[in-house]
């Protein structure tokens, strides 16, 4: 469960990078109000009932050992069943194996079971599951259900909403299961090592308008997203580091661009670091 | 003789129209983004008896213009208002009141609701369209509800505690 002495320093060391990487960031953007509309982390809130969210996530991942580019694809529908339970449905397709190919889905849930509202303020917090089912051959100790293993998750995500500043943590338990005919890999000790603890930091600011006069402004957010893994039974971790510029336009339609860069990482991981692009449309009042 | 009946048509239903002024004010809480702003502005605007909504997104506050001949239903807005995923915390009323209708917890009927005043200040010359503030639970935060020491016992349906 532990992580050794070294690893720990080292771990430290780039977390405290990170946070004085995330503490500049900041203080350049100066100007005013928030968002929680994070690009690889959902927030605590919700989205509004009766609401339906189209989505297509596209990742551009570089392999380490080639440097050949990995293109997945995920088209992701999102509906607010009520205010405080909503729905992801998603579909994985990847060329990681030369041509693309559908290799699985994933349901997602999220209820919101804590919320203390002020005005441009609330903390929030929200338990979540997710399954997902992959075909594609396993090729690393990395437990990624969006869009690489079969398996399951849950969590607890927390959000605080600041007028300025919108902050958000998550920490969830996740098992792989094998994926189709391929086993979860074992180590050199015959030990399956399918369990795994994720946690995430993540800070959003808006930068644009600085103030709000009508729903037709482009909002331009700058996030950061801390993003990390411990394998419980190999006593592995890693941890990423993903900044993003979000685009909202007529107060409706979404453009993330991001970019998610390794910081340390213990685990065999076969593409960690790339590009995520993703569009999102909202039709509010859907049904 | 024909412009001054055209002249008085005119002013009466300027008149009858501005005594059928019947608006809404409400505060939403939790929320800073344009994207969370609209999706309280679009539940909203599914209302019947909502005809239109000025909003203002950076205080959260959407000025609500009623139907004329139209009843709005209070619990209901507030009910989009957190299917939305948030909270009011403010909702003012345009009710018009006469000069005696102002005592410390009375009740004031207006459309199809009894408006119960608390916090009262001594009777007033309150005559005249007077905007009351909605205070019954889920009408404001609970921080301000314990501030403002709101009754926490339930009124009957349609029933609601006020402060002018």
């Amino acid at each position: 469960m532990l992580l050794s002495d070294s690893d720990l320093l080292s771990a430290g060391r780039k977390c405290f990078k990170t946070v004085l990487i995330f503490i500049i960031f900041l203080s350049i953007s100066k100007l005013s109000l928030s968002q929680e509309l994070f690009v690889f982390t959902e927030p605590a809130s919700n989205m509004a009932a009766k609401t339906i969210g189209l989505r297509l996530g596209n990742s551009f991942m570089k392999e380490s050992h080639n440097g050949k580019i990995n293109y997945h694809l995920i088209p992701e529908v999102m509906i607010g069943l009520s205010k405080k339970i909503m729905f992801h449905g998603d579909m994985f397709l990847s060329n990681r194996n030369s041509t693309m190919v559908s290799e699985g889905g994933s349901l997602y849930a999220k209820y919101r079971f804590y919320s203390i509202d002020e005005v441009q303020k609330h903390f929030r917090m929200a338990a979540y599951g997710r399954y997902s089912f992959n075909s594609a051959d396993i090729h690393q100790e990395e437990i990624n259900l969006y869009g690489h293993n079969t398996g399951w998750e849950g969590g607890l995500v927390a959000t605080q909403l600041l007028h300025k500043v919108a902050l958000s943590a998550s920490s969830s338990y996740l098992t792989a299961q094998n994926n189709n005919n391929y086993k979860f890999p074992t180590d050199s000790k015959g030990m399956v090592n399918r369990e795994a603890i994720n946690y995430t930091f993540s800070a959003g600011r808006l930068m644009y308008p600085e103030e709000y006069t009508d729903y037709k402004q482009t909002n331009i957010n700058l996030m950061v997203e801390v993003l990390g893994q411990y394998n419980t039974g190999l006593k592995k971790h890693y941890l990423d580091i993903a900044p993003s510029i979000q685009f909202i336009i007529n107060s409706r339609s979404r453009i993330d661009l991001a970019y998610r860069y390794q910081l340390a990482s213990t685990l065999l991981r076969t593409a960690p670091q790339g590009v995520f692009i993703r569009l999102e449309h909202n039709f509010f009042n859907a049904f | 003789m024909k412009l001054l009946s055209l002249f008085l048509t005119v002013l009466f239903f300027t008149l009858t129209a501005t005594a059928q002024t019947n608006t809404i004010s409400l505060q939403a809480s939790g929320l800073t983004c344009s994207m969370c702003s609209n999706s309280i502005n679009k539940s909203l605007k599914t209302l019947p008896f909502v005809e239109s909504i000025k909003a203002n997104i950076k205080t959260s506050t959407f000025d609500i213009a009623i139907k004329p001949g139209t009843v709005a239903d209070y619990d209901l807005m507030k009910k989009k208002v957190e299917d939305a995923g948030f909270f009011v915390a403010k909702f003012l009323v345009t009710v018009p009141m006469a000069a005696t209708d102002l005592k410390a917890n009375s009740t004031v009927s207006f459309q199809d609701k009894r408006l119960r005043f608390i916090n009262s200040p001594a009777a007033q010359n309150v005559a005249g369209d007077k905007q009351v503030r909605i205070v019954s639970k889920g009408f404001l935060s609970a921080k301000e509800a314990k501030k403002l020491k709101i009754p926490t016992s339930a009124t009957p349906s349609k029933e609601y505690y006020v402060t002018i």
